[in-house]
């Protein structure tokens, strides 16, 4: 079981482990794209990490409406419990 | 080449050249001529290589085959029109297969010149020219791959150790004249999943024209001068060294390549 502070967490060393994004630049309400230079690729990237943590498959449509951090923070909070409830 | 040097090319050729009036008569020519053959090949050639025997690859190979030797004629026909004139340096380095061969892109027709070049090869392209009516018959009976598969890094992969050539623009769209130099990283992880050396081409039209934003009927009284000039493949091994970090390694590289197009 995770919370959001520790899903946010783990979203912050993976951004900045796996794509050397700086640390200051990351913050709830940061565009991945705009902010952080995300692209679709990375996203799979990502996806496969947040999948690590919750051990949940996460599916890259289930990533398709999110814009910002937080936004990953929630969709994978969600996905989270709605399997183990 | 040098830029001063490709001034001169263009304006020795500048002279005798036709009129702006007929430049932008064989401009609209040459375009029409494009368009009506792009769809004429899509309802005539194209479905009759689909009735000839062989599997899917033998088909594709048969369209890439066929653009490699029409590309060429319509570059010609260009050149006889006064339009440009396309020079080619060290265009044997692009001979062997299984290439990655990437170029900038200043003007509209970049594709057309390297494609003559290449000769046999796929070609990443946007996937809008899958919809538009005079190139969507092209690019599916070539089998040329989209900008937005999901299966991108994996096609590209696949086609590079079966032996094809792919062309791919970094940039992902004409170079635009007012913003800074920017590649995508596509290029990067392509190189990365095939682990695939790159073959870098350096495209120069001089004057500038059919640039972004510029009108294909904003001629030049000049004849475009544009070289293609091949170089020396760049290693992908020294990026392959930290397994695991795909996504630092496609930054490291996607900088270096801008890097090194900036200072051509």
């Amino acid at each position: 079981m995770h919370d959001k502070k520790d899903i946010y967490e783990h979203l912050q060393k993976v951004l900045v482990d796996l794509f050397e994004v700086p640390a200051e630049a990351i913050s709830p309400e940061a565009l991945l794209v705009e902010d952080l230079d995300i692209d679709s690729i990375d996203a799979v990237d990502i996806a496969v990490e947040m999948q690590e943590l919750t051990g949940r498959k996460i599916h890259p449509e289930e990533f398709k409406e999110i814009e910002r951090v937080q936004d990953v923070v929630d969709a994978v909070f969600r996905l989270a419990n709605a399997e183990s409830a | 080449m040098r830029e001063s040097s490709l001034h001169k090319m263009a304006a020795e050729v500048g002279d005798d050249a036709p009129l702006l009036s007929s430049k932008v008569l064989f401009s609209g020519l040459s375009f029409a001529l494009f368009g009506v053959c792009g769809l004429l090949l899509s309802v005539s050639v194209f479905p009759l290589l689909y009735l000839l025997p062989g599997g899917a690859q033998l088909r594709r190979r048969r369209a890439r085959r066929l653009l490699g030797s029409l590309f060429p004629a319509y570059v010609r026909f260009m050149e006889r029109c006064g339009l440009i004139r396309v020079q080619a340096l060290a265009p044997e380095r692009l001979g062997g297969g299984g290439q990655l061969i990437i170029a900038n892109h200043p003007s509209l027709l970049d594709v057309v010149y390297l494609i003559a070049l290449v000769g046999d090869t796929n070609c990443v392209v946007k996937s809008s020219l899958f919809y538009n009516p005079f190139t969507a018959g092209t690019v599916r009976a070539a089998g040329y791959i989209r900008n937005d598969s999901a299966s991108l890094l994996q096609e590209c992969a696949a086609a590079l150790a079966a032996g094809d050539n792919l062309v791919v623009f970094p940039e992902g769209t004409r170079t635009d004249p007012h913003k800074p130099f920017r590649f995508l990283r596509g290029t990067a992880n392509i190189a990365l999943a095939a682990r695939c050396d790159i073959r870098p081409v350096v495209i120069r039209c001089c004057p500038a024209r059919l640039m972004k934003h510029q009108a294909w009927y904003e001629m030049s009284t000049q004849t475009l001068a544009v070289s293609l000039e091949v170089r020396q493949p760049i290693a992908i091994a020294p990026y392959l060294a930290d397994q695991g970090l795909r996504g630092r390694m496609s930054r490291r590289l996607t900088a270096d390549l801008e890097a090194y197009y900036r200072a051509c």
